[in-house]
């Protein structure tokens, strides 16, 4: 039976228990509890095994002994082993190197930190360094490493075997030992060792439970394979084939020593391994730490705000009775900023003429861009694609200076002036100019006018069903409108899928350019300036690079036919 | 590379689940958590059995990322079910494993080039001695692999022990059960953790003794010298960095916390000599007080080492022994190969070796033999079964696609158009 079980059992309600009786006896235990207990504990546990540690081994082989019709050798005579390795002189071989003489301290200090940190005699913790699951079995594998390279550094294959088959153990061993610690915790709510102890002595009934059970088998046979056991390890075998550690530690044979050492530390593992037989773990009650209160919503006014959302926002508020919560909830409200187009047209009689024709300015101006788009659909002749052209950068200017002139914003009226400039007067200026050049009429495209004009109204009818979807709560008079533009993308879409030449394929991408503007200014009121500047330029770029192209090709074919061109896949 | 450039992929993810949606659902921390579970086992047996140094360290960081992904799969698996403390532990956990990460992976690949750079070699099973001949090389490789096999008292000890505890601690709040997925993850969590803990651990031991220790295998690793010093101060700084962050995880904890922004707050306070301690989940580490006590404990170790030398001074003798004679070759030590050959047997149903065993007879013999040759390639199912088929799969897609370039400008005008007009349909449906 283990002894480090036994002895915990048995002294596991000293110290940290009990609560003193009179005020002196108090104070002295308070002291005492605070730092002197646990430092002379652990140096007790460590006097204790290391003294227990080779008699336990000394008692099974004598035990065996017994068995097999021996006398045995009593059971002190590992000490005596002790005793006679250290008086013998260390020889290292020459190819050796600082490990060798490293090693085996290396594992004698990790194990000598277990004798310590482990709850074998009491359940005081140091305060810290818990005796936490991961920090034991982190300290052991510091000294199951250090073996693992000794035997390595020999250089022959026996100390290879021996290491590989030893880290190969240890890697097995590792998760088992977490594993079975783990879910002894569970219960507990905390992975501190002497917590897991004391708690299963004050309960010591939940110890027979299924996780219990399982997570003791499997901690047994973890502690049989650290502990170089049968089944797992014969530790006085003789055969290379069926050592594991003796391999390795055979190599420190040749620092004796290193091999009392080894000796020593290796049976200064085993009742340390038998200790860590948890009994039952008591939780601990955490207080949650809950977050804060979630964020207040900044405040502010929106810009460009119809009166029309005003009374939308209105309606959605929760109906409150007294008027001061009314008010503290309309506060969480982004409210609209005051219209600044008092401050840009003068007069109120102006103002109110402007305002009842805006509505209808605003459908005069979009019906223009429909109806020129379709008809650039139905007429094939290049000349007349460029008049209309002109005429829907005119009716596309005169759109955003209406707007503009509404919001009372000189930024936007400065936009409008520019798409007069460049898309009403600039654009169609530079087509007709180079086309005069060329053929004057567009060879048949792809679709007669009929079916063309037919889709034209497909897509129309497809555009006003999908802004209805998007659009549907901007009940503004500028937003009824954005459908026109959309339209106007699908329309400049069919013209670039179905003509032929490649002037008028620019025509059709400068109708989709004008769609996207239309829409842009119809449901945003008002790009900024420096955005249609930027739009512009890369419009014209575009404008520019198809001149150059419709150049050349005319220049190498004679005319300007797409078709022409199947070179261009790979 | 493998300090910053994979962690662009973790620093995405963590932009998207802690910065942009801190509050998304479960399910997103448990599928990162099994795809970093996969790749942290995955990655580590490849690493454990792998005999090139190079890939023995890229298949390390594969496990080191992948045990990053399971910290902050947890952590969000745990938000979700409003487990903030465990979660935010996770959180700092696998930042700090990055930052570790970041210095051992630095100094280990700095390692591996000085090897290269020593020897022209990188194959383990033709290394050996490299310890005596390039002492500095060797300290700060093995200090930077004592930190990627997570052992005290290196910065990967500290990132592994937090990430560790913040799984333990996530399964339960308050003595309650946080949910049943949270009571299954994070079990199967903890299995994953200890798992590639212990075959690192067997694979650094790998890197290091049959590099490092023992005699060299080949002629090129018996020439090697020591890199110039211009090689060993980043080495050195490494090696620092390495053991340094390990000795102050308070403090870089309480660093990693405020980066981690606004939105969530980690509870991490600095106790003891920079110890690091979750009030939320009650946890402490101080591992300069473990320092401390491994000194008390080793001074009287050393006391008595130093007495017995001077009373038996040590005696160096030329003859290894090796079974009974004295033919012992640098072949005949253990190579990576052989070294990891029992993992080997153990994983087989994963790994899938292929062994080949030729043998070659003398003259017409078949008793005597001339020579074996043994050859074991193990090969990445991940990369065999699930990329090369998704890749080629890719290819013949992208070929198919080709019929759809036929060079009719219209054609692709017209391809434009009705992507445009499907796109609107769906708008509106």
């Amino acid at each position: 039976m283990p002894v480090g079980a036994a002895v915990s059992l048995v002294l596991g309600t000293m110290p940290g228990a009990g609560a003193g009786t009179g005020t002196a006896a108090r104070a002295v235990e308070l002291t005492w509890t605070g730092i002197g207990a646990p430092i002379l504990m652990a140096v007790l546990q460590l006097a204790l095994f290391i003294f227990l540690a080779p008699l336990l081994i000394g008692v099974i082989r004598q035990v065996r002994a017994r068995l097999e019709g021996r006398a045995g050798a009593g059971i002190w005579q590992p000490w005596r082993d002790v005793r006679k390795l250290l008086a013998k002189e260390p020889v290292h071989a020459a190819d050796s190197s600082w490990m060798l003489s490293v090693g085996p301290i290396v594992l004698l200090v990790s194990s000598l930190l277990l004798c310590v940190l482990l709850p074998l005699v009491g359940t005081l913790a140091l305060p810290l360094i818990p005796s936490d699951l991961f920090v034991i079995v982190s300290v052991m594998l510091i000294g199951v490493v250090a073996l693992a390279l000794v035997g390595l550094d020999g250089g022959t294959a026996f100390g290879g075997m021996g290491s590989s088959r030893h880290m190969t153990v240890a890697a097995l061993v590792e998760p088992t030992l977490l594993l079975s610690i783990y879910a002894l915790s569970i219960p507990a709510g905390s992975s501190t060792l002497s917590l897991i102890v004391q708690t299963r002595l004050q309960t010591p009934a939940v110890i027979i439970s299924p996780v219990s059970l399982l997570a003791m088998v499997a901690l047994a046979i973890a502690i049989m394979a650290e502990t170089s056991r049968l089944p797992i390890d014969n530790p006085s075998t003789h055969l290379e084939l069926t050592m594991l550690h003796e391999a390795m530690v055979l190599e420190s044979l040749r620092s004796r020593p290193g091999l009392a050492r080894a000796r020593f530390l290796a049976q200064a593992r085993r009742p340390a391994r038998p200790a860590r037989q948890p009994h039952r773990a008591v939780g601990r009650a955490h207080r949650l730490h809950r977050s804060g209160p979630p964020p207040r919503r900044l405040l502010g006014c929106r810009q460009g705000a119809r009166p029309g959302h005003r009374a939308e926002r209105r309606r959605g508020l929760p109906r409150q009775g007294a008027p001061v919560q009314r008010a503290r909830a309309a506060r969480g409200v982004l409210r609209p900023c005051p219209a600044r187009r008092d401050r840009l047209l003068p007069g109120r009689l102006g103002a109110s003429v402007f305002e009842t024709t805006y509505p209808q300015l605003i459908g005069l101006c979009t019906g223009t861009l429909l109806l020129t788009s379709a008809l650039m659909v139905w007429r094939h002749s290049m000349l007349a694609s460029i008049r209309l052209l002109a005429v829907q950068g005119l009716a596309l200017a005169a759109l955003v200076a209406v707007i503009g002139v509404q919001k009372g914003e000189l930024e936007v009226i400065l936009v409008a002036v520019l798409v007069l400039l460049v898309k009403g007067l600039g654009l169609p200026w530079v087509l007709a100019h180079e086309s005069k050049a060329t053929t004057r009429t567009d060879e048949a495209p792809r679709l007669n006018p009929t079916a063309s004009l037919l889709t034209v109204a497909l897509l129309t009818i497809l555009a006003y069903v999908v802004s209805s979807r998007v659009l549907a709560r901007d009940t503004s008079i500028s937003a009824h409108a954005a459908p026109i533009g959309l339209a106007m993308v699908l329309i400049g879409f069919l013209l670039l899928v179905t003509r032929r030449q490649a002037r008028s394929q620019l025509i059709g991408f400068l109708v989709l350019d004008n769609g996207i503007a239309t829409v842009a200014f119809l449901t945003s009121g008002g790009v900024p300036l420096v955005l249609e500047l930027g739009i512009s330029l890369d419009v014209l770029l575009v404008v520019m690079i198809l001149y150059v192209f419709a150049g050349r090709m005319h220049n190498k074919f004679g005319n300007t036919d797409i078709d022409q061109l199947r070179k261009l896949h790979d | 590379m493998s300090g910053a450039m994979v962690k662009i992929g973790v620093y995405g993810a963590l932009l998207v689940c802690v910065r942009l949606l801190p509050s998304g659902p479960p399910w997103w921390g448990v599928l990162i958590l099994v795809l970093g579970g996969v790749s942290a086992v995955y990655g580590i047996l490849q690493a454990s059995v792998a005999s090139d140094l190079k890939v023995l360290l890229a298949y390390s960081t594969t496990e080191n990322m992948g045990l990053v992904f399971l910290g902050l799969g947890a952590s969000v698996l745990l938000r979700g079910y409003h487990a903030t403390a465990a979660a935010d532990a996770a959180l700092v956990a696998a930042l700090l494993l990055m930052v570790s990460h970041a210095a051992f992976k630095t100094t280990l690949f700095l390692g591996a080039g000085a090897v290269a750079h020593a020897t022209g070699e990188l194959n383990l099973d033709r290394l050996g001695g490299l310890g005596k001949r390039m002492p500095w090389t060797a300290g700060a490789f093995g200090l930077a692999s004592l930190s990627a096999a997570s052992l005290p008292i290196t910065s990967g000890f500290v990132a592994e022990w937090m990430l560790l505890q913040s799984l333990i601690h996530g399964a339960r709040l308050d003595g309650e059960v946080v949910s049943v997925a949270a009571s299954i993850a994070m079990p199967l969590a903890v299995a994953v953790l200890a798992l590639t803990a212990g075959l690192a651990l067997l694979t650094f031991v790998k890197a290091y003794g049959i590099a490092f220790l023992a005699r060299p295998r080949s002629r090129k690793a018996s020439i090697a010298r020591e890199v110039p010093w211009v090689m060993r101060v980043p080495l050195a700084l490494g090696a620092l960095a390495v053991v340094g962050l390990g000795l102050v995880p308070g403090p870089l904890s309480a660093g990693i916390a405020a980066a981690v922004g606004p939105v969530i707050v980690p509870d991490v306070r600095t106790v003891g000599l920079a110890g690091v301690s979750f009030a939320g989940i009650d946890v402490v580490l101080d591992p300069g007080t473990l320092v401390i006590l491994a000194a008390l404990v080793l001074v009287p170790i050393l006391v008595i080492v130093a007495l017995g030398s001077r009373r038996h001074p040590t005696r160096v003798d030329p003859l290894p022994w090796a079974g009974g004679g004295s033919r012992l070759r640098p072949r005949m030590q253990y190579t990576a190969t052989s070294y990891a050959e029992p993992l080997v047997r153990v994983f087989d149903d994963v790994l899938r070796p292929s062994r080949d065993v030729e043998v070659t007879h003398v003259g017409e013999s078949r008793y005597l033999v001339e020579k074996v040759h043994v050859e074991q390639t193990v090969s990445d199912v991940i990369e065999t079964r699930l990329y090369r088929p998704v890749l080629n799969a890719a290819q013949r897609f992208g070929v198919l696609a080709r019929r759809a370039q036929d060079g009719s400008i219209h054609r692709y005008l017209g391809y434009s158009f009705a992507a445009l007009l499907v796109v609107l349909i769906a708008v509106s449906l």
